[in-house]
């Protein structure tokens, strides 16, 4: 086949620098990544394991990626299975196949790759001769929506969980029904495994109202591992094509401590773990000579709270400046400690800003916790407009809990706000005009938040949000983006949506559904059609409102955060009352980050002596039900790229 | 410092399109400590060109380029690391003179026919595959041009594919070997020539050598 009649060919080929090619290894697992190549390997998460699993003498991790349609088209054309990358096997015939599950809307493509692969979509339906199917990543903390495709969850961080259920593997025949059967029931005592066939669900009317174990003992929670070791890559992949974040990037802390309440990261990644100033110059001083990448960015859910955040930055522009490096923040708040840093990078070129203040009023910016006040948003703007930048990108959210159109208004405000900054504090010469960006995403309640109760607006309340901020907006001076709410509701079925769904994701992809994140493919009508097919109604899983007492469909699970807790942050989000950073006293969220005599643990373990004694944390009388939970590590585990801000 | 160097572009390195390429050096060489010098400005980018840009899905024995380094690092480049296909065959510090793309007058190139029977009526079993193409070389010799259109900054326009022709033969190993008209005064495509030579017929393309207006090969010096 001629891969030059395809787009990007460059992106099938393999054989990038890094690449590590076994033959003949004891097991052959591959990681898959189910989006286009230049988005999966933007993923750092996949660099580390690719290292880390690679270094496991004779297990081999391969890669594959969704092909692009056109490049579908000729691979059924020539009768071309799915193959990885390293060696070319087709992924039908490897051991393991293991899902990276980095966004809700790729659960399509997931049973697409299962197709072009030859692998029945339904694990009951795989006999012998068939790869385990396995699944990890941010969406696996419901894994209730696949929980019929796929084999087994990791669930939680896999430095340490996914060594030990690839090495677990190596000793069944896991292409075989019976050794994929007995290795299951092995790896589900492994902590953070998920094995869904072991758990059967109880419904009442529409919504599920327990779990029971197959064999009929009590319900086993399965608990979000949290690693208790920290791998530092060393290398990275390097594409021949151009990637979505063409860069090397070094993880400096995870977790994160704001309490912010829309954010599912912000729970499902704590404690909060920092790594030291010392380690990440060390760690990009490697990455960048083994890729000779041009580009480094630092990567967290917020890396501006960094403790040493300016001797970091300060470091790695002195380190890399003589050798044309440039060092990039993927988000930034809106407050002091940006702009500190930012006059610190000022030497590099004055691209555009990216702020996320998520919400347009101070209101609604308490309901969700954000935690930025209006006067922080002034002095931002006055510091960066002083400083010279003349193009700032807004994001924010609109169908947040208890939105009134005023706080839509508010959107367009802030970005007024900008407007006029920018005209009184511009340096004298500056020419250009100010170019304000204020982009609008439709908000979807995610499992392990306070909002995993409420209700997400319906299509056509969204749609009205919209004209309400187009409304707003009648000139022509602030550019307004907006998503289109269509998939935002799509993904807000499957973010809080149970093992009924698989039936309905099959059918969809089975209709010609794929590639849903990208608008040009997402065919709404085919997913109602397939869920009127399956007979179930969309609605109960993103328009319902829960109550506290519901069993929720991944209530099995223990992320680390109570469910009090949670409830909690809800009832405060209501009142609009806000819950301060949890680095300046413990909230109580149940994690447990608190080492014995009160001090946050704050390092990855190989720091482990390092506490912040200027940051005692006091744990709060009554909110901290469970200090029992204390004993649980902080460490690390997958990356993740602070999705959609640059 | 000027160095020039020579290299392969063969396997699966032919789907790595030309801007790629250019990514690709210029991180081998960050790799392994040949510091390449930028250009001034706003935007600066590195100092590297290339005698002449190849298509996607085209082989190459034969491609040459200039990059401007620190003095200090030349001892660097034999540390480079390359993808599999691309290999550095020679490489020298050169003076600053012309330009290698005001110096390539032509492209040779070997095309190679793969018809199956369906693609290639005209190939019955008593032809052979050089009977095939001597054929075709024949009837290309009998016509007095050859007009195609041939797509310019400004559009398009029509031109005699034959102006374009230096030379082409048989080559004793039955292939077609096509010197090509390349450079600053228009080139033609191989892939323009091969779809009118061979119609219908999947060809394998392959650069064999870049070379000078006194047919000189490009790398070796003025």
């Amino acid at each position: 086949m001629d891969l030059s009649e395809v787009e990007k060919p460059s992106r099938y080929i393999g054989g990038e620098v890094n690449t590590v090619v076994k033959e003949n290894p004891a097991l052959r697992f591959c990681f898959a990544f189910p989006d286009v190549y230049e988005v999966g390997m933007s993923y750092v998460g996949l660099h580390l394991l690719y290292q880390m699993i690679n270094e496991i003498p004779d297990i081999a991790m391969e890669r594959t990626f969704m092909p692009w349609v056109d490049m579908i088209a000729k691979m059924q054309v020539h009768q071309i299975p799915l193959f990885t990358y390293e060696t070319r096997t087709p992924v039908g015939e490897v051991d393991v196949l293991g899902f990276t599950l980095q966004y809700e809307l790729s659960f399509s493509n997931l049973v697409k790759m299962l197709h072009l692969s030859g692998i029945p979509s339904r694990s009951r339906d795989r006999g012998d001769g068939f790869p385990l199917v396995v699944a990890g990543g941010p969406c696996a903390i419901n894994p209730e929506p696949i929980a019929e495709i796929v084999d087994l969850f990791m669930i939680g961080e896999g430095e340490e969980m996914m060594p030990e259920v690839l090495n677990l593997a190596k000793e069944y025949d896991v292409r075989s029904a019976e050794g994929r059967r007995a290795f299951l029931e092995s790896a589900s005592r492994i902590e953070g495994v998920y094995v869904p066939i072991f758990y059967v669900p109880e419904y009442r009317g529409e919504v599920i109202s327990t779990y029971h174990m197959f064999d009929g003992s009590p319900l086993r929670k399965v608990r979000r591992r949290i690693a208790k070791g920290s791998y530092r890559y060393t290398k990275q992949i390097v594409p021949f094509t151009e990637i979505v974040h063409d860069r090397v990037s070094v993880e400096v802390f995870r977790g994160c401590t704001r309490g912010c309440r829309f954010c599912q990261a912000g729970m499902i990644y704590r404690p909060i773990r920092e790594n030291s100033r010392d380690s990440l110059l060390c760690q990009a001083g490697a990455l960048i000579e083994n890729t000779g990448y041009d580009e480094l960015s630092i990567m967290s859910l917020s890396s501006l709270d960094y403790s040493e955040v300016e001797d970091l930055v300060s470091g790695l522009l002195d380190k890399f400046e003589k050798e044309g490096v440039s060092v990039s923040l993927p988000s930034l708040r809106m407050d002091a400690t940006s702009v500190s840093v930012l006059k610190n990078i000022q030497k590099v070129r004055k691209t555009g800003l990216t702020f996320a203040p998520e919400a347009g009023t101070q209101r609604m910016r308490d309901v969700i916790n954000k935690g930025v006040t209006d006067e922080d948003i002034k002095n931002t703007f006055e510091d960066i407009f002083s400083l010279g930048w003349f193009r700032v990108k807004l994001y924010f959210m609109i169908g947040l809990p208890t939105e009134q159109d005023e706080d839509i208004e508010g959107i367009i405000n802030v970005a007024k706000r900008a407007l006029w900054i920018f005209k009184r504090v511009k340096p004298d010469d500056m020419k250009k005009s100010c170019e304000v960006t204020a982009s609008a995403s439709c908000f979807v309640p995610k499992p392990f938040t306070p909002f995993q109760w409420v209700p997400q607006c319906s299509i056509a309340e969204f749609e009205r949000k919209i004209e309400v901020l187009k409304a707003a907006n009648p000139g022509r001076k602030i550019t307004l983006n907006y998503h289109a709410p269509l998939e935002s509701w799509l993904e807000g079925i499957f973010a809080r949506g149970d093992r009924r769904l698989s039936e309905v994701i099959i059918k969809a992809v089975e209709m010609g559904c794929l590639f849903d994140g990208w608008s040009e493919h997402f065919k709404f009508d085919k997913w109602m059609e397939a869920f009127a097919l399956c007979g179930l109604d969309p609605k109960i899983f993103n328009e319902r409102e829960r109550s506290y007492d519901e069993f929720l469909p991944w209530d099995f699970i223990d992320c680390g955060i109570s469910k009090e807790f949670l409830w909690h942050e809800y009832q405060k989000a209501i009142r609009a009352e806000i819950t301060h950073d949890c680095r300046y006293g413990c909230v109580g969220c149940g994690v447990g980050c608190l080492s014995p005599d009160g001090y946050a643990t704050y390092r990855f373990s190989d720091d482990s002596n390092f506490k912040l004694k200027n940051r005692k944390l006091f744990p709060i009388a009554g909110e901290n039900s469970e200090q029992k939970n204390k004993v649980r590590q902080k460490d690390e585990a997958e990356e993740r790229e602070g999705r959609g801000l640059v | 410092m000027i160095v020039r160097f020579q290299y392969t572009k063969l396997g699966n390195a032919v789907y790595i399109g030309h801007l790629e390429m250019t990514k690709l050096f210029e991180r081998a060489f960050r790799r392994s400590g040949v510091i390449v010098k930028y250009t001034e400005g706003f935007n600066p980018t590195v100092k590297l060109n290339f005698a002449s840009p190849l298509s996607v899905g085209i082989e190459s024995e034969y491609e040459v380029a200039e990059v401007e380094i620190e003095d200090g690092s030349f001892e660097h480049f034999s540390r480079l690391l390359l993808p599999l296909g691309i290999q550095i065959l020679d490489y020298k510090q050169v003076e600053k003179g012309v330009p290698l793309m005001s110096r390539l007058a032509y492209s040779s190139y070997c095309l190679r026919p793969e018809p199956n029977q369906a693609e290639a009526p005209a190939l019955t079993l008593s032809h052979s595959l050089s009977d095939w193409i001597s054929e075709r070389l024949r009837w290309f010799s009998e016509q007095g041009e050859i007009l195609f259109e041939k797509r310019t900054k400004k559009g398009s326009k029509t031109v005699n594919m034959k102006a374009f022709v230096k030379d082409i033969r048989l080559s004793e190993a039955g292939i077609c070997l096509a010197t090509l008209v390349s450079g600053n005064n228009g080139s033609l495509n191989p892939v323009a020539l091969s779809g009118v030579l061979f119609p219908d017929c999947r060809v394998k393309i392959k650069r064999i050598l870049l070379a000078d207006e006194n047919e000189k090969e490009l790398y070796l010096d003025v």
